[in-house]
């Protein structure tokens, strides 16, 4: 909206209701402090996140705050890639894109293109394979889960793991 | 620099519509700095007499020992908390910060419908009536309100928007159509407004 659009737009509001001194409030700082701790990345926060490999981009986004413009910006990506990755889990990211997300997230890149390509990681600990597995298969986009929260919590530390020589 | 864009506010000295900034994400440094500019412009108020008509009690507002640092501190950097600022003529105007997320509608058309929630708003003492004979802006809770849903329709919650109103504020409420849904016992006994769709339509139109 433009300035004059927005001035507009205000000055009619203002002749019709008068804001001097609204407010909003009525939470105490302990109750928003608890609620925030709780929800450091909530189920919610995944809900219409179709693709493994989204759920975990959006994820980390949450987890460190940042917009899609942000987290494009820091991987010298395209806005509109992070958008895609996020919402259809049959896009195709280019290789340098994965490779630059999986950077900026602090993933293992060849662990992150595997899953890019909906390959479960297949060394070692059998436990965390099978989670791997279930994550990728959710069958609900719509709604998260606690175990498909899990799920992708697990898969995030499995692609953060880059102690066993495959970065 | 978070992203900002170019809205208007009323400069009450003159009655124009001057332009201001709507900072979208500000951060804690932000909100220290509208502490240190408003809670000292409150101290400076009650040190001297209070202006005319005006009760000293009118200086108790609910708000007028609100830290906001401590608020944005307190969620950190989680996207579904979003705090708002409104900046013009080199001072914090307003503050909000919202729930974007697990939140939702009570009203019966859209009752468990995700909304957007205000958990906190709140313009600098200098613009409110309760604190100073003549303010200086009007239209701060105007703008973060058209905030609060736009927001709401670009996560695709369609504007409907939540709030707990300082007393003061229901009047305002009320007028947009916003719907009061009575006293909440663990929101300090302030009354819910939930806004809409259609409402929300209204407002922003």
């Amino acid at each position: 909206m433009s300035f004059e659009k927005y001035r507009e737009w205000l000055a009619r509001k203002l002749a019709f209701a008068n804001d001097a001194g609204i407010g909003a409030g009525g939470t105490s700082l302990e109750d928003l402090r608890k609620d925030a701790e709780a929800r450091t990345v909530t189920p919610a926060v995944l809900s219409g996140v179709p693709g493994e490999l989204g759920r975990v981009v959006r994820y980390v986004r949450e987890q460190r705050g940042w917009t899609r413009r942000q987290m494009a910006d820091l991987a010298s990506i395209d806005e509109e890639e992070v958008k895609n990755i996020e919402q259809s889990e049959e896009y195709e990211a280019a290789p340098r894109t994965l490779v630059n997300l999986a950077e900026l997230c602090g993933f293992s890149a060849r662990r992150f293109q595997l899953l890019a390509r909906h390959i479960v990681p297949r060394e070692e600990r059998a436990g965390r394979m099978v989670t791997l597995a279930f994550a990728a298969k959710s069958k609900h986009p719509g709604s998260v889960s606690d175990e498909e929260f899990e799920a992708v919590r697990t898969l995030v530390q499995v692609l953060s793991d880059r102690t066993s020589g495959d970065k | 620099m978070s992203p900002s864009r170019t809205i208007a506010l009323q400069d009450m000295s003159s009655g124009a519509l001057v332009p201001a900034q709507l900072i979208e994400q500000v951060d804690s440094a932000y909100a220290h700095r509208a502490d240190d500019s408003w809670l000292s412009f409150i101290a400076a108020q009650t040190a001297c007499a209070p202006p005319e008509g005006l009760s000293v009690s009118g200086l108790e507002l609910q708000h007028a020992h609100w830290r906001w640092e401590q608020k944005v501190q307190s969620v950190g950097s989680l996207l579904s908390y979003p705090t708002l600022g409104i900046e013009c003529a080199g001072e914090v105007q307003g503050l909000m910060l919202l729930r974007t997320d697990g939140e939702f509608g009570r009203l019966a058309e859209q009752l468990h419908h995700p909304i957007v929630y205000v958990v906190f708003l709140a313009a600098a003492p200098w613009n409110l009536p309760a604190v100073v004979a003549e303010p200086r802006f009007r239209g701060v809770g105007t703008a973060l309100l058209r905030a609060a849903v736009e927001i709401s329709g670009e996560l695709g919650f369609k504007g409907r928007v939540g709030l707990h109103s300082l007393p003061q504020s229901e009047a305002f409420y009320h007028r947009y159509g916003m719907r009061c849904l009575g006293i909440d016992e663990d929101k300090e006994r302030l009354n819910y407004f939930e806004m809409d769709v259609d409402t929300a339509a209204a407002f922003i139109r």
